[in-house]
């Protein structure tokens, strides 16, 4: 994605564009907050608007110019945000908050959503039979790393990386083409 | 970071084996690159459904899963599976608009002699023995009709790190194998590698190929503006692919001249 075109866009107050484009991201920002904080869907969706309006007035002030920059104090300026509303409301929660261990599986099975487990499953019916087999085998071993699975096929673990990569693609573009 | 990078970062997160700092550096690469988060997306619900089947004992896809459901419950999923194909296939015919069309001016099949073959084992620095013998491979099952195995033997050789010249030619055939397994996005990805590799013993005629290319494939992912820009540098080059070049652009320019629904 082209950030430069967000900054172009704020810069020359083009606002369908800048709409456009803090739409596409929003959505990313706002996983990572469920994802690695404790905001709520609505929390996070508080955040991300607030890091916009904070990020874009950067932007027109002439304090962001370079695109890489601007993912940078999207991804901070959004939790920034959460923590803050958190400051203005409760000190005690902020500090349980602040110190809170970095990610573990379980906290990014908030970002598991029904509706797309359900296409999913039946995309898994659908993979071609060469991505079968491997689907297969990842389902009666979950947890299985790449070299497991190398051995298992009798090939080198980079193949392991690229078929295993490529079965997740393939659901991918299966899901996207049942939205 | 590489692609291969950020996959196997993918697995790492997904397993909490990542630092916070290693975290905030892979949703940057989401934020930069929107696709990526869509496959650690699909990779974390397809883990959670693969848990959920393996704590119920059961596998959809394997000899342990074909005894756990009753018949009845086997007709309806494959009734439910019959119902989203009509409705895939219904919702395309319905929805079919000009773009739709592009990729019937695109090339069906790249035919395997199009492949970089003889001309990749001329002489370089590398190392002749690992490099070479898994290009032999690789071309080996490509002319035997093995796409797959094909494919997962360039791969290795990309791994190799070989010369420029060579990897352009690697490049361009597993684009060329992509494209004839319909995975155009892959295609696409390897003909742009192919074509921007810089180094000694780049042939200008591996450019021009993978141009040409990279437009048909354009055309088959709907991305005409990209298609015409590939079209037309083919057309610059006056090659092999110049007339080829010219008439599919033609084609396309008088299909964009029509009006729309005719």
């Amino acid at each position: 994605m082209d950030y430069s075109e967000l900054v172009r866009a704020v810069q020359e107050g083009d606002e369908r564009t800048v709409s456009r484009l803090c739409s596409k991201v929003s959505e990313i920002l706002k996983k990572y907050m469920i994802a690695e904080t404790e905001a709520s869907p609505e929390d996070a969706e508080d955040a991300v608007q607030k890091m916009f309006e904070y990020v874009i007035q950067k932007i027109r002030n002439g304090e962001i110019k370079r695109p890489k920059a601007l993912l940078a104090y999207m991804l901070k300026g959004t939790k920034h945000a959460y923590y803050k509303s958190l400051r203005d409301s409760d000190l005690h929660e902020l500090d349980e908050h602040q110190y809170r261990p970095v990610t573990g599986p379980g906290q990014l099975l908030k970002l598991i959503d029904e509706e797309r487990k359900e296409v999913l499953e039946k995309c898994i019916r659908f993979l071609k039979a060469h991505y079968r087999a491997l689907a297969g085998f990842l389902f009666d071993h979950p947890d299985a790393e790449s070299e497991d699975i190398a051995e298992h096929f009798d090939i080198s673990v980079n193949n392991a990386w690229t078929r295993k990569h490529r079965v997740i693609k393939q659901l991918r573009e299966c899901a996207e083409n049942h939205r | 970071m590489t692609e291969k990078e950020i996959i196997q970062e993918i697995d790492r997160y997904i397993r909490g084996e990542l630092s916070g700092e290693e975290i905030d550096r892979l949703w940057m690469e989401f934020l930069k690159q929107p696709e990526y988060f869509k496959l650690f997306e699909t990779d974390l619900h397809f883990r959670q459904i693969a848990k959920e089947y393996k704590e119920k004992g059961e596998n959809p896809l394997g000899d342990a899963g074909s005894d756990s459901g009753t018949i009845t419950s086997r007709y309806r999923l494959w009734i439910a599976a019959a119902a989203v194909m009509l409705i895939v296939a219904g919702t395309q015919w319905f929805l079919q608009d000009r773009n739709g069309q592009l990729a019937h001016f695109a090339l069906t099949q790249i035919e395997v002699t199009q492949l970089a073959g003889v001309d990749i084992y001329r002489s370089s620095e590398d190392d002749h023995t690992a490099v070479e013998q898994q290009l032999g491979r690789a071309l080996g099952y490509a002319y035997d009709g093995n796409d797959q195995l094909a494919i997962e033997a360039f791969e290795e050789v990309i791994n190799l790190n070989p010369e420029a010249g060579k990897r352009m030619r690697v490049h361009l055939n597993l684009g060329i194998l992509y494209y004839n397994s319909g995975e155009y996005r892959e295609a696409a990805h390897h003909f742009e590698m192919a074509g921007d590799t810089e180094g000694d013993g780049v042939s200008t005629h591996i450019t021009e190929r993978a141009s040409w290319f990279l437009g048909n494939t354009y055309l088959h992912l709907e991305e005409v503006d990209k298609a015409i820009s590939k079209f037309e540098d083919v057309i610059a080059v006056n090659g092999r692919y110049h007339q080829q070049a010219s008439n599919l652009l033609r084609l396309i320019r008088e299909r964009d001249s029509e009006p729309a629904g005719s």
